[in-house]
Formats: structure tokens, C-alpha cells, sequence
């Protein structure tokens, strides 16, 4: 890709015109590249698509990650509290 | 009897010393495992003395970047080989050989003459017998010969050429396979050196390598950097191929030929070669993340249902309207043309893509976007596609807190068995109560990444598909449709970006969808005021007209499609339908009045706003009354004499 076709679609994407780009892109796919230009195309948009699901898919593991933290939280407070129950029978019994 | 140099055997030609250099790496072998502390330090000590620099050079590649300490006790000792080598030869050539103390890298064997009984026997120097040694192990006599005069001295300081350093040659015939040296530190302490370490042993990476252009051979660090992204880029590649042909191509119905993957193929192999760290650092991470990912949710997800005792329903299904909200109120740009224009700019790599990323900038400022909404916090949305829980957890913390704060209040008033007994079991329910809201906004989240997988396919394809380019009228309209209903919704601007990320179909979808709500309350309204007096004559008339107000001013509005008109009349019919079943089924005072009056209205706006020109099979046209009544007798709702 030129460095003209780079900034132009830069422009066009500032500017809001996606629709512009779009049919650039689309038009570009459909064959005005190089084959090494076509190539890095695609390329790049395999490796856009992962990103993108990677992204999606760690909203899930970081909820994952924080609700495990969470419930171990809640379950050593709960621990600590039978614990603690223990404790305040016998002191119940003793009184 | 002491030798001098003049009595130093020939036997050992240039051949016979290599042979010896490959004993002593037998031995160098073998002393990794069998010796250890000092003693092991010693021994190396006298292999390193005993190998050419050139040996020690290759040594050092073999082990560099992989083990720093080693190969700086390595660099050591290389100086010092050069010292001695320089040294010796200058000794050599003046003085009596000095003797080194070589006896452990000959272990005794049985049948072999030994160095302490030849060296008792004759008296000759430890470096005399070794030789002889050498020569009796190679089949050679038994019977001690005076040695020969030493070699000339150059020999010591002749260039000897090492295939693996001549990448050339090395590529043309793969050298023998390197000979690790034994840690210098202890085993434990010792960073392991890597199997293959001499990066050039690898015959295949040898090859792929000697195709790279205008590269230093003989820089290790260089030579790393390729061989990480020679190491990945077969799974890169077939990751990525397969993405192409089991997602991408198949979501976006884009036809990829063979030799269209064939280029991607040839992009990633060219790259690895050009530019291997960006490589390894874009696509290594990338395809490893997105490999590995599913397997440690997985992990994850098993992991926390063995965390806590199985609440009554774990996930709380949120269904689309609440994914809508959490969506508005999370993403501006991920929904909208910023998401469009970040994969763009993957694609083509764009540095001017500024615009972009001062918006996200500016938007992670905006405290509006940091505000919690039904547990899940908007903050930190722009990380990527994910919505973070932000608040939650300290929410969860403070829950925590205010049972244990109960349940010492609770005893601290009533100190008895019985009263600790049952605060016990009310924490214990408020415990179990937060793990489910934890499971619950685990669940939410888990809706969330789905929903947000879909779309970035949902957008490729967009981007990908032929014909399916929307034109500026098109958005124009949508956009314009798209801030009449935000203007009915508490953020406008929120929903507009939102729904802009959707083609013109989906958002006319979303705005029905979207509507229902709307929709529901105000027809209900009017509904239930207008049926206050069903015996009123008109009433009928009246409610046509109130309805057709409400529905005219949805319906009118220019640009609103046929599409979209037709869901609007589909959910207002079905709302209506429901409203009759309901007067139906309560059999109420005048509920068959109500329920004809309905259904005449139902029929009427179907009629006016349906579109001819659309035909829409799965919705059926409006029942008459009689027929609802049978529908409703069928199904055992209402039994005939209630109407």
C-alpha cells in the first residue's frame, strides 16, 4: 500500500466518511493490490479479528479472575465468622 | 627422569589432538552428572584449559543470552585460555612444557595402563603418560617409546576453522551436535542451558535463516531474535489460516481461494524475516492469546464452581434489552465507528488515525463513563473491547462487611447460644447471597463477551462483504431515526453511538427493539384509559384515534423504512392481542366489549400501517374475537360461559 493510499484513507477515517473507506476497502479486495499488498490485507485483518475476540473473550476471564478473588473473599470471611460463632458459644455456655 | 621438550612424543598430529579435544568432551559429558561442588569446578577448570579458544568461542555462543552467568564465567575463562595459549606457546618454544594436571579426565579402565603405573614404571612426566595413555586406548603398543620432539609451536596459534562459525558452510552441512559444558554454579543455582542452544545446530532453522538478507551471522543476539520468530511462525501461520478459513471467511460469506491464503502465508513468512521481533511481538502474542484463552477460561470457570457451594442459579440471563443498556452505557466507540476504525487501521496501518485515539483519550477522562450501572461499572471499557466490573467488587467487600458488622451487632445484644446460633445462620445466608450476586455478575459478564464476539464478526463481515457497504444517505437516515429515539432515552448520545455501529437493517431492528418498551407504556395507557368505560359508544373510535396518534407519531417520521414501520405494527398488534387475551382470560366486567373493541383496532392499524409491499409470514394477521375466543376455550384458559 502507498504511503498516498495510507493518508488518504487516514483522512477519509478523521473525517467520519467510513463509508468511504469502506467501499475503498472493499475495492481494494476486490483487486486493485498488489499480491503482497492483498497478502498484508489479509494478514491484517486475521490478526485485527483475533485481537478483537481476544479482547472480547478477556472481558469474560477478567470477570472470571476477579469473581474467583471475590468468592474467596467471601468465603474466608465466612470462615472467619464460624470461627469467630465457635468462640462466642462457648462464651455463651460459660456465662 | 625428567624429559625436555626435545623428548615430547610426536604421535600427537593435528588429527590426534582433535581426537583427544573429543575425549575430553566425553568427559566434560559425563562430569555433569556423576561430580559435583569443588571437585566439578576443577574439572571444568581443566576441560576449558584443555579446548582451543575457538571451542571456547563456540561454547560461549552456545550458551549465550540463555545463561548470563555461565557465559561470563565462560568469557573468563577465555581470556585465560588466551593468556595460557599465548603464554604456553612462548614457553614452548624456550622452556619444558609445563604439566598439566590431567590425571582425572583419564579415568582408569580395566586392561589399561594406568598413568600412576607408568609413571612410577618409567618416571615420565603425568603429561608423557597421558599421551601414551591416548595412544594404547587408540590401539597403539603398550611398550613406552621415548617421546619425539614437541610439534613446532605455531601449531597452537594456526587458525583452526569451525564449520558452525562459517554460516555458509554451516548451512551447507549441519555441524555435530553441540556438547552443552557442565554448570559451572550449582545445579540448583545454575540457570539450564536450553536443548539446541547453538541455534545454528537446527538444520531447518540453519536453512530458513541462511535466506534472510544482509543479517550478522555471528551475532547471537541477532541469531536469537530470528530463531524466536522462527520457533513461532508455523503456528502463526496456521492460526492464522485457519482463522481465514473457519471464521472470517465463513462469517463474511468472502470467497478465499487458496492463493489468496497462500499470500497470507507468504506476508507472514516475509515479515518473520524483515521485521522478526515485531513479528513474534504482534502475532506471537496474539495467536497465543487467542489459542490458549478458551482453555484458560475454562480452567478459570472450573475453578470457581469448585470455589463456592452451587448457588440456585448461578448466571442470570440478561437478556438483549439489558445487554443494550450495558452496552449504552459502557461504549461509545466500540460499537460505533471507532470500532470500524480501529480494525481499519489494523488493516492498514495507519499512524494518522489520531482522531481516535484522543477520543478514547478524552472519553476515559469522562467521569460520566466511570459510573456504575446494575453492578457493572463503564470504567476502563476502552481497554480494549471489555467492560470492566469497576465497582462491583467493592461492593461486594462492603456487602461482606455489613454481614460480619450484623451478625457481631446481633450477638452483642444477645449473647446466648441460641442468638449466636441464629446470627450464624443469617450471615451464613447473606454469605451464600453474595457468592450468588458474584456468580450472577460472572454471568452477566460471560452474556457480555458473547454478545461482544459476535459483533466484532458482525463488523468484518460489514467491512469485508461486497454490496454491503451502506451509503452516506443511508446512515444520514438511520442517524436521524436513531436521535428521535434517543431523544425518548436518558442518553441519546450513547444510544446514537451505538446503534451507528450497526448496518441500516440492524439498526431499524435495534429502533423496533428498541421501541417495545416505548411502545408497550404508551399503548398501554391509552388502552387502559380509553377501556374505562367499554358501554361508552365511540369508544372504539377513540381509542383508534388515540392509538393511531401515539403510532403516527413513531411511523411518520420520514426515512423510517417499511422495514422498521412493519415491526412497529407487528409489536403493537402483538401488544394488543396480548391486552384482548388478558380481558379475556380475567372475564371482567364487560371483557368481551374490551376484547371486540381491541381486536377491531388491532385490525384497523394493521391494516393502515402495514406494508403491501412487505410480506412478513411469520406474523399472523389479527385474529377475529370469535376466533380468539375459541383459541382461548381451546386452550383451557376461559370456559365459554364466562363470556
Amino acid at each position: 500500500m502507498t504511503q498516498e493510499l495510507q493518508q488518504q484513507i487516514g483522512a477519509l477515517l478523521s473525517a467520519g466518511k467510513f463509508d468511504e473507506v469502506k467501499k475503498l476497502v472493499s475495492g481494494m479486495l476486490a483487486g486493485d493490490l498488489t499480491d503482497e499488498e492483498r497478502g498484508a490485507v489479509l494478514a491484517g485483518i486475521a490478526l485485527a479479528y483475533m485481537e478483537a475476540q481476544n479482547a472480547a473473550k478477556a472481558v469474560y476471564k477478567d470477570a472470571l479472575e476477579a469473581g474467583l478473588e471475590e468468592v474467596g473473599d467471601i468465603n474466608a470471611a465466612e470462615q472467619k465468622l464460624e470461627e469467630q460463632a465457635k468462640i462466642d458459644v462457648v462464651r455463651a455456655d460459660l456465662h | 627422569m625428567k624429559k625436555g621438550p626435545e623428548q615430547v612424543p610426536d604421535e600427537l598430529s593435528a588429527e590426534e589432538t582433535a581426537a583427544e579435544l573429543a575425549r575430553v568432551k566425553e568427559q566434560a559429558q559425563g562430569f555433569g552428572q556423576g561430580i559435583g561442588g569443588l571437585e566439578k569446578l576443577e574439572q571444568k577448570d581443566k576441560i576449558l584449559r584443555n579446548l582451543s579458544t575457538e571451542e571456547l568461542v563456540k561454547r560461549t555462543l552456545n550458551l549465550a543470552v540463555k545463561d548470563p552467568e555461565t557465559i561470563e564465567k565462560v568469557s573468563k575463562k577465555l581470556t585465560e585460555q588466551t593468556k595460557m595459549t599465548t603464554r604456553k606457546t612462548v614457553e614452548q618454544s624456550s622452556a619444558p612444557p609445563s604439566v598439566p594436571k590431567t590425571e582425572r579426565a583419564y579415568p582408569p579402565k580395566k586392561n589399561v595402563p594406568t598413568f600412576s603405573k607408568y609413571a612410577a614404571d618409567s618416571g615420565e612426566d603425568t603429561l608423557t603418560m597421558a599421551r601414551h595413555v591416548a595412544r594404547v586406548r587408540r590401539g597403539g603398543s603398550a611398550t613406552f617409546a621415548p617421546p619425539a620432539p614437541p610439534p613446532p609451536p605455531v601449531a597452537l596459534q594456526e587458525k583452526i576453522t569451525i564449520p558452525a562459525f562459517e554460516r555458509s558452510a554451516a548451512l551447507a552441512a549441519p555441524v555435530a551436535e553441540a556438547t552443552p559444558l557442565p554448570p559451572l554454579i550449582s545445579p540448583e543455582a545454575a540457570p539450564k542451558a536450553p536443548e539446541g542452544a547453538n541455534r545454528l545446530d537446527n538444520p531447518a532453522f540453519a536453512e530458513w535463516f541462511s535466506s534472510v538478507e544482509g543479517i550478522k551471522a555471528g551475532n547471537p543476539a541477532e541469531i536469537e531474535k530470528f530463531f524466536s520468530a522462527f520457533e513461532i511462525k508455523e503456528q502463526v501461520k496456521n492460526e492464522v489460516l485457519k482463522v481465514w478459513r473457519e471464521r472470517i471467511a465463513k462469517e463474511s460469506a468472502l470467497a478465499m481461494t487458496e492463493s489468496d491464503l497462500a499470500l497470507v502465508a507468504n506476508q507472514l513468512e516475509t515479515l518473520a524475516k524483515k521485521e522478526p521481533e515485531k513479528f513474534v511481538a504482534l502475532y506471537g502474542e496474539t495467536v497465543k492469546r487467542f489459542t490458549e484463552m478458551p482453555a484458560e477460561i475454562a480452567r478459570l470457570e472450573g475453578e470457581l464452581q469448585r470455589a463456592g457451594p452451587p448457588p440456585e442459579r448461578r448466571y442470570e440471563l440478561i437478556g438483549e434489552e439489558r445487554k443494550l443498556e450495558l452496552v449504552r452505557a459502557s461504549n461509545h466507540f466500540v460499537f460505533g465507528f471507532g470500532r470500524l476504525t480501529g480494525i481499519a487501521a489494523r488493516i492498514f496501518r495507519t499512524e494518522g488515525l489520531k482522531a481516535e485515539a484522543e477520543a478514547r483519550t478524552e472519553i476515559r477522562k469522562d467521569e460520566k463513563y466511570r459510573r456504575t450501572l446494575g453492578g457493572v461499572s463503564a470504567g476502563g471499557a476502552f481497554e480494549g473491547l471489555g467492560i470492566s466490573r469497576g465497582g462491583a467488587v467493592e461492593a461486594r467487600l462492603a456487602e461482606i462487611e455489613k454481614i460480619k458488622e450484623d451478625y457481631t451487632k446481633a450477638v452483642g445484644m444477645h449473647p446466648g447460644r441460641e442468638q449466636v446460633e441464629i446470627a450464624l445462620a443469617r450471615a451464613k445466608k447473606g454469605f451464600q447471597g453474595a457468592r450468588a450476586g458474584v456468580f450472577a455478575e460472572v454471568g452477566v459478564q460471560k452474556e457480555m463477551s458473547e454478545f461482544l464476539s459476535a459483533k466484532v464478526a458482525e463488523t468484518v463481515k460489514q467491512i469485508l462483504t461486497p454490496g454491503a457497504v451502506t451509503t452516506l444517505e443511508d446512515w444520514m437516515a438511520a442517524d436521524e431515526w436513531v436521535r428521535e429515539l434517543s431523544a425518548r432515552a436518558e442518553d441519546k448520545e450513547r444510544l446514537a453511538d451505538y446503534l451507528r455501529g450497526f448496518s441500516l437493517d440492524e439498526v431499524l431492528e435495534k429502533i423496533a427493539l428498541g421501541m417495545r418498551e416505548t411502545l408497550q407504556t404508551t399503548v398501554g395507557e391509552i388502552v387502559a384509559r380509553q377501556l374505562e368505560h367499554p358501554e361508552n359508544p365511540g369508544r372504539a373510535t377513540e381509542l383508534f384515534s388515540a392509538l393511531d396518534g401515539a403510532l403516527g407519531e413513531l411511523l411518520t417520521k420520514k426515512k423510517m423504512g417499511v422495514i422498521a414501520g412493519d415491526k412497529v405494527i407487528m409489536e403493537v398488534t402483538a401488544y394488543l392481542m396480548h391486552e384482548e387475551k388478558k380481558i379475556v382470560r380475567e372475564a371482567g366486567k364487560g371483557s368481551a366489549l374490551k376484547a371486540t373493541y381491541l381486536q377491531s383496532i388491532r385490525g384497523r392499524l394493521w391494516t393502515k400501517y402495514r406494508s403491501p409491499a412487505v410480506s412478513v409470514p411469520s406474523v399472523e394477521p389479527p385474529p377475529t374475537a370469535e376466533g380468539l375466543v375459541k383459541e382461548l376455550e381451546e386452550a383451557g384458559l376461559i370456559p365459554p360461559e364466562k363470556l
